[in-house]
C-alpha cells in the first residue's frame, strides 16, 4: 500500500510538473505586487525625477538629462558628506564585527550567567534607533556625568563625529555578537580539543582557529552593518541633527534633508539613485558570498 | 578575553576573564540604560547630578512624557499599524515562501531576485518617490499608507525567511495528503501553517518590532499629532521641550517598553529571526 501510495504521489508531482500551473504564481502574485510596486517602481519614479529639474521654488518642471548627476558630483557638500558617510561607515562596521566577535567568543566559552549577558548587549539593538539617539544625546550633554569627563563631545566637530561612531557601534554590537555566537554554534569542538593538546593558548586557538572559522558570518555581519549604516538617518538626526554645523551630515542625512527639507525633488532623486546604486554593489557582494557558501540556491 | 572558547563540558566558573567580561558589559551596555532610568524618575532639578535619593523619585516626568508627547494614542496607533501589518506580511509571507519553496516554475529565479533586490533598496531611497505618489493619491496623513509601506519593507525578508523554514519541513505529509485528496489550500492551511508556525512567529516579533523601531517614513507621511508610531512623540518632546532632560529621557524609556518586553519574552523567536535572514539566505 504504501508503496503504491508512493508511486502515485510521484507521477502526481510529475504530471504537475509538466502542465502549466497556475498554483504557484497565484500564491506569489499579491506579495510580488505589493513590493514590486513599492521598490521597483518607486525607483523607476526616482530615476525618472531624478532627469528633471524638479523643485518646489520652480513653477515649470523639464528634462534636464543628467544634470543632476553633473551637480551631485561637482557638490563639494555632497562629496564631504561621502567622505563622512564612508569613515563612519567602515568604523561602525569594524569596532562592532570585532567587538561583537570577542564578545561571542567570551560567550561561547562557559561565562556564568552567559544568558543574561547575551541579552544585556542585544537591548540597545531592541531600543528603537530614535531612542538610542536619545538617551546619549542626554547622557553626552556638558553638565551630565559622562559629557563633563569628555568636555562636551556634541559641541565640538570632531567630538560629534567619534560620538556618532561610538553610540552606534554600542547599538550594533549585539547584532554582531548573536550573529557570530550562531556560527559559533556549529564549530566543531574537536577543532580546539586537537588545539589545546598541540599546546595552542586560548589567545591563539582564538585568533588561529575560531576567526577563520567564522570569518564567512564575519563577512556576512560587516556588509548588512555597512546597508544599514549607510542608510542611517533617525539616530543622526537625534544625536546630533547633523551638525555641529555639518560634521556630522552624512550622504544618507543630506539626502534626506535636500528632498524633504529643501525640497529639491530632481536632485534629492539623483542622490537616492547614487545611493541605491552604492546599496546594490553591497548586496552583490552579500549574494556572492552566500552563493560561495553554497547557500542561496 | 583570554581562555578557552566553546569547551561546553568544563562548568563554568568565575575566573578573571568572566569577572572583566561581566564589568565591562555592565559598565558599557547597562549603566548608561540605568542612567536614564534613573533621570526618569528623578525630579527635574537633579537632572545633571549624580545624587541618588529614593524619596525623591517622582513619576512627574512620566505623566508629562505621555501628554507632551501624545504618548497613548501614538501607542494604540502604533499597535493598530503594527497587527494590521501582521495581517497583511504573515499569510503573504507564508504562502510566497511555500510557492518558493516547494514549486519548480518558470520566472521563480526572477522572483528570488525581486526578493532579495528588494531587500538591498532600503525605505530611506524610495521614500522621495513613496511621498510623491502618496501625496497624488491623497494617502498623506493616512495611517492605512504606513501599513502599505511597512508591509512592502517587510514582506521581502518575511518572504525569504518562510522559504528557508518550509525548505528545512519535510515535505512527504504534503504529498501523502495530496493523494488523500485534500485540497492544495487545505495543504497549506492545515499541514503548512501548524508546522511553520514557529517559523511565522519570528517573523511576528520582527515585523511588530520593526513597526516600534521606525520612525523616519512616519514622520515624513503622516503629520497629524497622535495617529503615526510612537517614536513620533518622543521625537515631537526633543523638538519641542527641548530642555526638559527628564521627560525626554521619561518618553525615552515608555517607547522602548514594548519592544524590549518583547524581546524578553521571545527572546528565542527574536534571535531566530535575527540570524536566519542572513545565515539561511
Amino acid at each position: 500500500m504504501a508503496a503504491i501510495a508512493a508511486a502515485s504521489g510521484v507521477q502526481q508531482v510529475e504530471r504537475g510538473r509538466r502542465r502549466f500551473d497556475a498554483f504557484p504564481y497565484l500564491l506569489l502574485l499579491p506579495a510580488t505586487i505589493l513590493v514590486g510596486s513599492f521598490t521597483v517602481l518607486a525607483l523607476l519614479f526616482t530615476g525618472v525625477a531624478s532627469l528633471t529639474d524638479w523643485d518646489v521654488s520652480r513653477r515649470v518642471t523639464s528634462f534636464i538629462g543628467l544634470g543632476n548627476y553633473a551637480r551631485a558630483f561637482k557638490d563639494a557638500e555632497l562629496l564631504a558628506s561621502f567622505a563622512r558617510s564612508s569613515t563612519f561607515v567602515l568604523s561602525v562596521t569594524f569596532l562592532s564585527t570585532l567587538i561583537g566577535f570577542l564578545l561571542a567568543v567570551a560567550l561561547n566559552r562557559n561565562l556564568p550567567g552567559k544568558g543574561i549577558v547575551r541579552a544585556l548587549v542585544i537591548v540597545p539593538w531592541v531600543i528603537s534607533e530614535l531612542a538610542t539617539g536619545v538617551f546619549w544625546m542626554i547622557l553626552l550633554q556638558p553638565d551630565a556625568p559622562l559629557g563633563l569627563i569628555f568636555g562636551g563631545p556634541l559641541r565640538s566637530a570632531s567630538g560629534a563625529f567619534v560620538s556618532l561612531i561610538l553610540v552606534e557601534t554600542w547599538r550594533s554590537v549585539g547584532f554582531a555578537m548573536v550573529m557570530t555566537l550562531a556560527a559559533l554554534q556549529s564549530v566543531d569542538e574537536s577543532l580546539y580539543e586537537a588545539a589545546k593538546v598541540d599546546g595552542a593558548g586560548a589567545w591563539r586557538i582564538t585568533w588561529l582557529i575560531t576567526l577563520p572559522l567564522v570569518s564567512p558570518t564575519l563577512l556576512v555581519v560587516a556588509i548588512l552593518l555597512m546597508i544599514g549604516n549607510f542608510n542611517l538617518v533617525t539616530l543622526i538626526m537625534a544625536l546630533t541633527a547633523g551638525g555641529p554645523i555639518s560634521a556630522t551630515t552624512t550622504t544618507a542625512l543630506l539626502m534626506y534633508q535636500k528632498s524633504f527639507q529643501y525640497f529639491q525633488i530632481g536632485y534629492g532623486a539623483s542622490l537616492s539613485i547614487l545611493m541605491s546604486i552604492v546599496n546594490v554593489i553591497a548586496m552583490g557582494c552579500f549574494v556572492l558570498l552566500q552563493r560561495g557558501k553554497g547557500a542561496v540556491t | 578575553m583570554n581562555g578557552s572558547p566553546a569547551v561546553s563540558r568544563e562548568p563554568s566558573r568565575w575566573d578573571l576573564a568572566s569577572v572583566l567580561t561581566w564589568v565591562i558589559v555592565l559598565v558599557v551596555f547597562t549603566l548608561p540604560i540605568c542612567w536614564i532610568l534613573l533621570k526618569a524618575v528623578q525630579p527635574e532639578s537633579l537632572v545633571f547630578s549624580s545624587v541618588v535619593s529614593i524619596a525623591e523619585f517622582t513619576f512627574a516626568n512620566f505623566s508629562r512624557a505621555i501628554v507632551q508627547g501624545s504618548l497613548i494614542s501614538y501607542t494604540i496607533s502604533t499597535s493598530i499599524i503594527a497587527l494590521l501589518t501582521c495581517a497583511i506580511v504573515l499569510p503573504l509571507g507564508l504562502i510566497s515562501g511555500y510557492a518558493l519553496a516547494r514549486f519548480a516554475f518558470i520566472g521563480r529565479a526572477t522572483l528570488l531576485f525581486l526578493f532579495m533586490f528588494s531587500l538591498t533598496i532600503p525605505g530611506l531611497v524610495n521614500l522621495l518617490a513613496v511621498y510623491q505618489v502618496f501625496s497624488m493619491a491623497k494617502l498623506i496623513n493616512n495611517p492605512l499608507s504606513l501599513v502599505l509601506l511597512y508591509s512592502a519593507s517587510s514582506l521581502p525578508l518575511s518572504v525569504w525567511l518562510m522559504r528557508a523554514y518550509v525548505l528545512s519541513l519535510p515535505s512527504e505529509v504534503e504529498e501523502a495528503a495530496l493523494i488523500d485528496g485534500c485540497s492544495r489550500i487545505g495543504i497549506i492551511w492545515r499541514i503548512v501553517l501548524p508546522l511553520a508556525l514557529p517559523g511565522v512567529g519570528a517573523v511576528a516579533v520582527l515585523t511588530v518590532v520593526s513597526v516600534f523601531h521606525e520612525f523616519i517614513m512616519a514622520q515624513t507621511l503622516v503629520k497629524v499629532t497622535g495617529i503615526g508610531v510612537v517614536n513620533q512623540g518622543l521625537w515631537r518632546l526633543q523638538t519641542e521641550y527641548t530642555l526638559d532632560y527628564t521627560g525626554i529621557a521619561a518618553a525615552s524609556i515608555l517607547v522602548s517598553v514594548i519592544p524590549v518586553l518583547l524581546f524578553v519574552v521571545l527572546q528565542r523567536q527574536f534571535i531566530s529571526g535575527m540570524t536566519a535572514g542572513a545565515m539561511k539566505g
